[in-house]
């Protein structure tokens, strides 16, 4: 029997990419987030997390405040029973990249 | 015999080769990016298992810690670094309790300190994004996220060679006892 899961409002994956999409620090700010249920070569399961993020100062963002976002995000994975966050970060004004958001 | 050993400094070097930025469309630098990933993280994996034998052979020659430094496994160095990040509660699911009683004993001090923290949570993203740089066919690989993992791999290996901490120590260690001898 196959059983779909379906995401609504109130679903974990969704109170989190309202929460991602609501972060900013003082150099990076979130427009959109989306998140993908996915497994890894290991059988564990994993959070694939792509962001739109504001266009970095230099040819990428700083590193210390990109650990900022994903302890943050960890975290909150972590409070809603997600499993473990990885990111994908794509700068705004690459148009090729932001492709990836509507594939 | 001319010696050329594994250092993390030069692959780090070789992922921002891999990441120089290409004129005009197309999806071929997703490929060399994909590289640049995963040449990346190998700097930290090589930085962290010279690091583990250094920490339980301290005087052993260098012919011996090449040799044992082989028998350290990426899965070895990824539980270890799981169990750190689970007790900071910046991944789920609970360490076992043994290892809770090590690192976190109720009562006691916390044995993991900002490094330790640094190093196991930038090795699991990096092991995480070096999978899907070399099976995920659907990962994609924009440029400015590709340097940020770079970055990112340096911060971990610089941190990694300066970490003196009885944390770090522990941390290191604990790598060295969950891997096994082999036969390699």
């Amino acid at each position: 029997m196959l059983i779909a899961i379906m995401a609504d409002d109130a679903s974990p994956t969704t109170e989190f990419e309202r929460f991602a999409a609501a972060y900013r620090n003082d150099e990076v700010m979130v427009r959109r987030a989306e998140v993908t249920p996915d497994v890894r070569q290991d059988g564990e399961p994993v959070s694939r997390v792509m962001l739109l993020l504001s266009d970095p100062v230099d040819e990428t963002w700083n590193v210390d405040r990109i650990r900022e976002l994903r302890m943050t995000l960890g975290r909150k994975a972590v409070e809603l029973g997600l499993p473990a966050v990885s990111l994908t970060l794509v700068a705004e004004s690459d148009p090729e990249a932001v492709e990836a958001f509507v594939r | 015999m001319p010696s050329y050993p594994i250092e993390p400094d030069k692959l780090l070097d070789a992922a921002n080769l891999l990441a120089r930025p290409v004129k005009g469309r197309g999806r071929l630098a997703y490929t060399a990016h994909r590289r640049a990933v995963s040449t990346a993280y190998y700097a930290v994996f090589h930085a962290v298992s010279g690091r583990v034998v250094e920490t339980v052979f301290p005087s052993a020659d260098e012919a011996f810690r090449r040799r044992v430094r082989r028998w350290i496994g990426h899965g070895d160095i990824r539980s270890i670094s799981g169990y750190v990040s689970q007790l900071q509660g910046t991944m789920g699911g609970q360490a076992p309790t043994h290892i809770v009683a090590l690192l976190a004993p109720p009562g006691g001090p916390l044995h993991i300190d900002g490094d330790t923290a640094t190093i196991a949570d930038g090795f699991l993203e990096l092991n995480d994004k070096r999978e899907q740089a070399d099976y995920d066919h659907d990962a994609v690989f924009p440029r400015p996220d590709t340097l940020a993992h770079i970055e990112l791999a340096r911060r971990v290996v610089a941190v990694v060679d300066a970490a003196q901490s009885d944390e770090a120590t522990r941390f290191f260690g604990l790598i060295g006892m969950q891997s096994r001898i082999q036969k390699r």
